[in-house]
């Protein structure tokens, strides 16, 4: 867990077996649909390091790591604007009055 | 500085369908933010395999509600937010605004934890939304025991 990523979107996961053993892995949150993703670990044989980190992309407008499929998608939504749009919608709605 | 509730949560028979363990509804005042969850089972050992989302909702459905704890005991504040347990009638999910959705074996626990500010799995300050925790049971051999989950969350 030496390598950081990215200093707004790192997590982490253990899986604790039955067996007393247990798996880390390196998570980070999309930036554009909040959604936790993995990330690829190095594959190192031996001494030798294979496979570094399999960086996510990133995306060159909000500069946030985002997920395969945001990043598919090729356009910038990031999540604080759909939180927006969620919440500015529910404060239009009780001003119409159609929302409690 | 935020500050951090934990709510625990069951699901009394996983079945095939989806089935909500826990919600976190949140309030037209507060953002909250999950930042750590702990998915389990707790029913006999076996080979099961659950299908575990995380999802948006718009409405809470019917739960139990579950007082949100502080996890430093000398706070006394209370949640904006409130937690449900056990829903009875599911909450109304939005499609494909799924945070994370993962099968895993029944023996195994599944710890998540935002490491960094802008990690945590964030929900609209807007009443009767937020996150909730669903897990079904679908592939052979079936599970249909108890299914935990705990939500820690900062406001």
């Amino acid at each position: 867990m030496e390598v950081s990523y990215n200093k707004k979107a790192e997590g982490v996961v253990e899986i604790t077996t039955p067996f007393g053993t247990s798996a880390v892995l390196k998570t980070f949150t999309c930036g554009h649909c909040g959604g936790i993703h993995f990330v690829e670990p190095e594959e190192v044989r031996g001494s030798i390091l294979l496979r570094t980190h399999q960086a996510p992309a990133v995306c060159h407008r909000c500069w946030s790591l985002v997920c395969p499929q945001c990043h598919a998608k090729g356009n910038c939504v990031p999540a604080e604007k759909i939180l927006i749009e969620i919440e500015t919608r529910d404060r239009f709605l009780k001003s119409a009055g159609l929302a409690t | 500085m935020a500050r951090r509730f934990f709510s625990p949560g069951t699901i009394a028979a996983v079945s095939s369908a989806f089935k909500t363990p826990q919600v976190l509804t949140s309030a037209a005042t507060v953002r909250p933010k999950i930042w750590s969850f702990t998915l389990s089972t707790l029913g006999a050992a076996a080979d099961g395999v659950l299908e575990w989302i995380i999802q948006r909702f718009t409405a809470a459905g019917t739960t139990t509600a579950v007082t949100p704890r502080n996890n430093d005991p000398t706070d006394p504040s209370t949640a904006s937010a409130a937690a449900g347990t056990n829903a009875s009638v599911e909450p109304t999910y939005t499609a494909n605004s799924s945070l994370f959705d993962q099968g895993l074996n029944q023996r195994a626990t599944y710890t998540w934890t935002a490491w960094t500010e802008g990690a945590q799995l964030v929900a609209p300050a807007t009443a009767a939304n937020g996150l909730g925790i669903a897990c079904l049971s679908s592939v052979a051999p079936a599970f249909t025991g108890v299914a935990a989950s705990q939500i820690n969350h900062e406001e």
